[in-house]
């Protein structure tokens, strides 16, 4: 994870040549904001145990969840009967996933 | 053989199967069918451009083709393939048996396929599709300016995409820091990898900030009080632009790391100053996430010093690249094949781009040149000049890693002989377009303004451009010609799988047990 917080730092410094130049509050929160959050995952990636699970050689459940997603987004402009196909899709979805091996 | 739609497989497979190499070809079949439709909207552009007056589309429908031209190209297809590249050969090229967290880089191929058919929905709505420019630039995209439902389909098929393009690359990155196989230290992985790695640092820390402007922007669209201050405009572009700007180099540095390998292969070294060119990676990545505001250099209480110090900084980690890459060639025992001559048009292309990039980056510079035909030039030289001639060099490359067999040498020169008339045809009289004044993004100019010889060559060459990707599709079906195991001598571990070139596409176990020193 050292490449992580090498790469954290690196924008960390970006951020604080800013601060000589007088920026605006946006431009520190958002590069600023990404050398903290770069940081965090690195922290957490530390912690992380590695999964070594493999996952299925099939898994319908995965683009079922994505239609699901698609359809709960697209709902928002074609109407209610498409949140509900997108609302049950995704949780069929979720449902097949927690089946798969 | 590994194929996107195995002969007698089942369909389920294709749409649901979890390996790498699998995932890998669909994202980077679907991004190749929206380049052919982006680049069919391209053309419709440049023969409207031809000659003044309107003679093929109205106003509005070319306000849409340049709006779906570039969300196609920038969300659809170069960032899609480039992480392609990566999910089909990291694994290979670290030794490990798949992906970490396979089903969320299936998850991300469904979620940029359904992106992509909601953003091109916007074609069947009243009014045709968004009108907005790829950046969607607030307030021209908000409910009064844009009415109706073609800009709602457009934010959602880039939140779509984008989400997908973020898990990709989050799968990407946990392989390359987990999964490595044993021996295959970081300092040994293949360029190639440093560059998906770095790429993927930039998907993962600007891309989220997109996607929540664009949700932002729906809300706003809705219900107002987003974007609808004094200050709202300006907010939303310094949000965009943070995802703006490193999406460039997320279209970079994959063909970069590709060119990088073809070079070291086909000039028979090692890549020259690699742990340099490591360093360069991982800086100019963090310096390309520190640029953004570059773009809004004629917006009033901007920082430029600031990005203007930054953005001329990126000349120092490119130049390294271009002294490794030269370094490499230097003394190598060159082989010219095609591949090889795709990654050199790339450095001579790219070289283009990124020189007039050095002149934009300055403030006074770039407030003659904002908004202005020499941009267009610029990012075009780029992007279409830089990445897709690293994508070409990839392509040929690894293409008979991937189906056993070789593209043929011939078409290929072909493809790359059209490929570089095309393109400097088309490109460079736009910088001559835009010093003598032509603006961006208008569908027509005035007779007496005396552009229209120098948008006749550009239509010409974008239409030779189309016919190099004909010759390149006409080389993909009908080149037979068997590979062997590793027709170039390659240098990674992806060309020493065990028996025929490519590796059955299930049941993959890893290539090594030890790195050879």
């Amino acid at each position: 994870m050292k490449v992580l917080l090498f790469w954290a730092g690196l924008l960390a410094l970006w951020t604080a040549v800013q601060l000589v130049f007088g920026p605006h509050l946006i431009t520190v929160l958002l590069l600023g904001g990404a050398a903290v959050a770069v940081a965090l995952t690195a922290f957490v990636a530390r912690l992380a145990r590695p999964a070594r699970r493999e996952p299925p050689d099939l898994s319908p459940s995965t683009p079922l969840i994505a239609l699901g997603v698609a359809a709960l987004l697209s709902g928002s402009e074609l109407g209610p009967w498409c949140l509900g196909l997108g609302a049950l899709m995704t949780a069929a979805g979720l449902a097949g996933l927690l089946g798969e091996r | 053989m590994t194929r996107v739609m195995p002969a007698g497989a089942p369909l389920l497979e294709t749409f649901a199967g979890t390996d790498h190499k699998r995932i890998g070809l669909g994202v980077g079949a679907i991004a190749f069918g929206f380049f052919l439709a982006g680049g069919v909207l391209a053309m419709l552009m440049r023969t409207e451009l031809a000659e003044p007056g309107l003679q093929v589309v109205s106003l509005n429908t070319y306000n849409a083709l340049f709006t779906m031209h570039g969300s196609t190209m920038i969300y659809l297809f170069v960032t899609p393939v480039a992480l392609a590249l990566g999910l089909y050969l990291v694994p290979l090229q670290v030794g490990a048996s798949n992906l970490a967290g396979a089903r969320f880089a299936l998850a991300g191929m469904w979620l940029l396929v359904l992106g992509g058919i909601t953003m091109w929905s916007g074609f069947l709505v009243q009014g045709g599709a968004a009108q907005v420019t790829w950046v969607g630039f607030d307030p021209l995209s908000n409910a009064v300016n844009s009415p109706g439902k073609a800009v709602d389909s457009w934010i959602w098929g880039v939140v779509l995409a984008s989400l997908g393009e973020l898990l990709m690359a989050a799968c990407l990155l946990a392989t390359l820091l987990g999964r490595r196989i044993a021996g295959m230290t970081l300092l040994r992985m293949p360029i190639f990898c440093w560059a998906q790695l770095v790429t993927c640092l930039m998907v993962l820390f600007a891309f989220p900030v997109l996607i929540g402007a664009m949700v932002a922007l729906w809300v706003d669209r809705q219900w107002g009080g987003v974007f609808t201050g004094p200050g709202g405009p300006v907010t939303y572009q310094h949000l965009f632009w943070f995802y703006g700007h490193p999406v460039v180099y997320v279209m970079f540095f994959p063909f970069l790391g590709a060119v990088a390998e073809v070079i070291a292969v086909f000039s028979g070294r090692r890549v020259f100053g690699y742990r340099g060119m490591v360093l360069s990676l991982l800086v100019f990545a963090s310096l390309s996430m520190s640029v953004w505001a570059h773009h809004m250099f004629t917006i009033q209480g901007v920082t430029t010093k600031y990005f203007a110090l930054t953005s001329t900084l990126l000349v120092l980690p490119a130049g390294t690249e271009y002294l490794a890459l030269l370094g490499t060639l230097h003394g190598g025992r060159i082989r010219l094949t095609v591949p090889m001559l795709f990654a050199l048009a790339f450095l001579l292309q790219f070289l283009v781009g990124g020189l007039s990039g050095i002149w934009v980056a300055s403030p006074a510079l770039d407030n003659q040149a904002n908004n202005s035909y020499v941009v267009v030039a610029h990012f075009h030289y780029t992007l279409l000049a830089g990445s897709v001639f690293g994508f070409f060099a990839g392509v040929y490359y690894w293409w008979p890693r991937v189906t056993g067999r070789l593209l043929g040498e011939r078409l290929g020169r072909l493809h790359l002989l059209l490929f570089v008339l095309g393109t400097n045809l088309t490109f460079a009289p736009q910088f001559a377009l835009g010093e003598d004044g032509m603006a961006r993004r208008i569908a027509d100019y005035p007779k007496h303004a005396g552009w229209e010889t120098l948008n006749s060559l550009s239509t010409l060459g974008s239409y030779l451009i189309g016919l190099s990707v004909l010759v390149f599709v006409l080389n993909a079906l009908v080149s037979r010609k068997w590979a062997g195991d590793d027709p170039w001598g390659g240098h990674t571990l992806e060309w020493l799988a065990p028996g025929a070139a490519p590796p059955p596409i299930r049941s993959h176990t890893p290539l090594l047990d030890e790195v050879p020193a």
